[in-house]
């Protein structure tokens, strides 16, 4: 049986052999791993760009205190990007299915229509949910536009939710009882107390007024690197104000109206720093 | 005669696009045969998740013969507009023009042969554009492909009499291979006609045909429910989209356990069937029982691994739902409201508690009109939204509603709220007394629909993604359903007034909602097979009352197809024609009439209005039939032109006059003349 660290190796090796380039996670929060500049950004513009990296992600308001069996605030997605996507996309993820043991010719894996869209990245793409015996294990999506740009030439963009796949490689129905590796440490060995521990941070003890002001501070911030034509440190501030949004909202803090004008203050600054990207692609 | 085949084989596409790809491809090729003069004995479409399919049979090649006749700019065009029409078709000879009269104006002329183009050259310079012209919902690029389509296109395969087309499209040239299906094969097939095409296909583990696929299906799930004794009718939009999720059907019956959870029905049926695209089933006696259905391209061969993962998935997902539901009772009822107040209802039109209070007031009103008494109730309407806050519907939103009511039954609500609650975003109420309910799902439909055009937004198009169409149909339905004589139109006052009370909105455009009000139910009696014209002159502008509407519209049907109907029509289109021109109108002076038909249809016409003073929905045969008399008589006997004016304007009044009274109730003008 395949531990956690194994999936995540194997994965990485069989997207290393299909020419992607191991990249590492980005060192800060952040919602999902399409955040991360090497997807974002990368998906802009017409170079081509081929790349696999794991990425710690945080959603604090799916945060369960470890008492769900499948919902953390903290967990990990192992990406793949893809540009120009390949021709055969759907055969390339099976296959790589196979690397951690799960056959397609033997478990029914079905590509569930499911068009993604991240109003706070101003980006939507088309796709389906992937679904192996009924259980989701990825997302496939065609991105079709970043920051409000449409994206020339197309990038394939796979998420695998790693907990999910470990649970199903290893036939566990509990989060914490995945097999990190093969001397016996589990998962929750490792986040247990975490997750606990940033539930209450996350849900109770978050700082209003630092998060207010953070957001403001890193809003102006933005605002001043976009000016300077320096849109790299400028989306890495929006991925900080996205994960301080996320904090607000954990902590009920932003009412459904203001929720709306947050989003739209984090997209505004997002497709800033795209339209300077491509700018300089020019 | 020539056959032709093609199939645009991709990745997989929803449910919805192979249902519109297979329409619109049907309707584009019918369009291009038609267009150029191209016969066919028939056309067949296909669809699966991975491929949409068309092929015509028996096509002919278009007459050789067959002139055509162009016309150009006028004759009194300058010279640059004749040489340009000359230049784009190619006219050498500008003799060979003639002129010709169309609508008393002299226009140029030009005749050439048709110029016959193969069956061949015709399909390889269309096919991109129709491929390109298919209005899909969704569409996507893929790579770096101009084109768009549901999903990446994989491959085309398109042959005319065996013989490969050629042409361009998503960087693909046609060929002759199809693929079967993917979980059985991945390799080319070649193909070379329709006949094959199906037996390659059917081999290879593919049914084409979505009826079939969904008849399968049904057969499969109808032998599993006479065998254990269960009772389910099945959602044909349900079956639909599960019959067209796979391109071989396998059904899997799987069973679950919900002992340790404490989950109601509608939560375990939402989630088998919403959550996961399973079947489940009911018990005769109309509990849900613990069985459920899937459907697979897989073979049988892997059953017990397919139905264990999605047995635990299932185990997973109640799991889920009974934390949300355990983290929802935690949160006391005043805590709601104070949740509520948090949510926003539409764009600037204020919160959800501010909603919830409304509907109080609305319920209050309604029930009036439904005379109801909802006195000892009204405290707890209050809550009629609260569920909106729960982790339950933010989960799953179609259970809304449903949720408030196991919620309000938990809270120890009488069972009159607690239905109330459930049952308010019903579309439909057959087989249900007029109660709270119904007050309540009224109310609250009322209060969106208002509340969408205080937005001031537009609905454009067909969709409806605000769902202020179908939430107006619910309201016809209730109304016609529950045989109401209830005008909304009142309703709606009373939501404008307590929005402004609220000091949320001054909207007062009300005629806007009339208008469209009106709109839904002429659609709705169409639908019905009523006539529009009809239907139109039995709508009242200032009124929305679904079930008078509707009575007006049958009178006036059986009315105007019988004799007197008849007769009565011929006579107002003669009235009408003279009116119309009519600009002033005065008071009639009956001391200015000097023959007897004036003071007849004077007469009648005060007689009419007497018989039809308010809006009723009775045709009232006598009035009309004395008014059609007299109107025939005055226009046979009198010179409405008189010379004297004083007379002529008096004799146009009256006639104008009548009019009048004839479309107090109806509106007849809506004939015409």
């Amino acid at each position: 049986m395949l531990t956690f660290q194994e999936i995540i190796i194997n994965l990485q090796k069989f997207w290393i052999d299909k020419n992607c380039l191991l990249v590492q996670p980005y060192d800060l929060e952040m919602g999902a791993a399409t955040f991360h500049p090497l997807t974002a950004l990368k998906s802009l513009g017409k170079k081509p760009w081929n790349c696999v990296f794991v990425q710690p992600c945080r959603r604090p308001t799916d945060g369960r205190y470890g008492k769900n069996p499948n919902r953390l605030q903290h967990y990990y997605q192992l990406q793949v990007i893809k540009k120009p996507n390949p021709s055969n996309s759907q055969e390339l993820y099976l296959d790589s299915l196979k690397a951690i043991n799960i056959d397609p010719n033997e478990n029914d894996i079905k590509f569930i229509e499911d068009d993604w869209e991240s109003p706070t990245l101003g980006a939507a793409g088309l796709g389906w949910e992937v679904q192996c015996n009924g259980m989701e294990i990825s997302q496939f999506t065609y991105f079709q536009q970043i920051g409000g740009i449409d994206c020339r030439p197309i990038s394939l963009e796979l998420t695998y939710g790693l907990e999910r796949l470990a649970m199903f490689v290893q036939k566990v129905n509990n989060v914490f009882d995945i097999k990190w590796d093969n001397s016996g440490i589990k998962y929750g060995d490792i986040f247990l107390e975490n997750e606990e521990q940033m539930s209450a941070y996350n849900f109770l003890h978050a700082s209003q007024d630092l998060l207010f002001d953070n957001f403001t501070n890193i809003e102006k911030t933005c605002k001043n690197l976009v000016e300077k034509k320096l849109p790299l440190p400028a989306y890495e501030l929006c991925i900080k104000a996205s994960h301080c949004f996320n904090l607000l909202d954990s902590r009920g803090l932003i009412s459904v109206t203001e929720r709306q004008a947050y989003i739209l203050r984090i997209r505004t600054l997002v497709q800033q720093c795209c339209s300077l990207i491509m700018e300089k692609n020019e | 005669m020539s056959n032709f085949l093609l199939e645009v084989y991709s990745e997989d596409i929803p449910s919805s696009a192979q249902i519109l790809a297979e329409k619109e491809i049907y309707n584009l090729f019918k369009e291009l045969f038609t267009k150029k003069g191209i016969t066919y004995s028939s056309i067949e479409t296909f669809s699966t998740p991975r491929r949409i399919t068309i092929s015509v049979i028996n096509l002919s090649k278009a007459d050789a013969t067959k002139v055509i006749e162009i016309r150009g700019p006028t004759t009194s065009a300058d010279s640059k507009a004749i040489e340009g029409f000359a230049k784009s078709n190619e006219i050498k000879d500008l003799k060979k023009l003639y002129k010709k009269l169309v609508n008393n104006k002299e226009y140029y002329f030009y005749s050439k042969k048709n110029k016959q183009k193969k069956i061949r050259d015709i399909v390889n310079e269309e096919i991109p554009n129709i491929l390109s012209s298919i209005k899909w919902q969704k569409s996507m690029r893929w790579s770096d492909n101009n084109e768009k389509w549901s999903r990446p296109i994989k491959s085309i395969l398109c042959i005319l009499d065996k013989k490969r087309l050629d042409f361009n499209f998503a960087g693909l040239k046609p060929n002759v291979f199809t693929y079967g299906n993917y979980h059985y094969s991945k390799s080319k097939i070649k193909c070379l006609d329709i006949d094959s095409y199906k037996k390659i296909l059917q081999k290879n583990f593919v049914t084409l045909t979505q009826e079939k696929r969904r008849m399968k299906i049904l057969s499969e799930l109808q032998k599993f429910c006479s065998k254990n004794s269960l009772d389910h009718e099945f959602s044909k939009i349900q079956l639909i989209k599960i019959a067209n999720s796979v391109e071989h059907i396998n059904v899997f019956f799987g069973s679950f356990d919900v002992k340790n959870f404490n989950l109601p029905d509608f939560i375990i049926e939402t989630i088998i069937t919403e959550k996961q695209d399973n079947f489940c089933f009911k018990k005769k006696t109309g509990e849900l029982s613990n069985f459920f259905a899937f459907v697979s391209n897989k073979n049988k061969s892997k059953k017990n691994r397919l139905i264990e993962g999605n047995q635990n998935v299932l185990k997973a997902r109640f799991s889920d739902a009974n934390f949300f539901i355990e983290e929802d009772l935690k949160i006391s009822l005043s805590d709601r409201l104070k949740k509520l107040s948090k949510m926003v209802f539409y764009d600037n039109l204020g919160n959800l508690y501010q909603r919830a209070l409304r509907i109080v007031d609305l319920v209050e009103t309604t029930s009036k009109y439904l005379d109801l008494n909802i006195e000892k109730f009204k405290k707890d309407l209050i809550y009629s939204n609260f569920d909106l806050t729960t982790e339950i519907v933010k989960e799953y939103p179609s259970l809304q509603g449903l949720a408030g009511g196991f919620y309000a039954k938990l809270n120890g609500f009488s069972d009159e709220i607690v239905k109330a609650f459930s049952n308010q975003y019903k579309i439909s109420y057959v087989g249900h007394k007029i109660d709270l309910s119904v007050a309540l799902s009224i109310s609250q439909k009322v209060d969106s629909v208002f509340g969408f055009f205080a937005t001031q937004k537009k609905i454009s198009g067909s969709g409806d993604p605000f769902g202020i169409r179908r939430l107006t149909l619910s309201l016809i339905k209730i109304a016609i359903e529950k045989d109401l004589d209830i005008d909304f139109y009142l309703l709606i006052i009373k939501c404008k007034d307590i929005y402004k009370s609220q000091k949320i909105s001054n909207f007062e455009d009300i005629a806007v909602i009339q208008t469209f009000f009106n709109k839904r139910i002429e659609v709705f009696l169409i639908e019905k097979g009523y006539n529009q014209e009809i239907i139109r002159c039995a709508i009242n502008q200032k009124i929305f009352n679904p079930k008078l509407t509707l009575t007006k519209t049958q009178n006036l049907t059986k009315f105007l197809s019988s004799d007197e109907g008849d007769f009565f029509l011929k006579a107002f289109k003669r009235l009408n024609s003279i009116v119309e021109k009519v600009e002033e109108i005065n008071t009639i002076d009956t001391s200015l009439f000097e023959k007897k038909e004036e003071s007849q249809l004077y007469e009648s016409v005060d007689y009419f209005k007497s018989k039809n003073k308010s809006i009723i929905s009775k045709v009232d045969r006598d009035s009309f039939k004395k008014i059609s008399h007299n109107i025939n008589i005055f226009l046979d006997n009198v010179m409405v032109n008189a010379e004297n004016e004083k007379v002529r304007k008096n004799r146009k009044s009256l006639l104008a006059e009548c009019k009048k009274a004839l479309n107090s109730n109806f509106n007849f003008s809506i004939f015409g003349n």
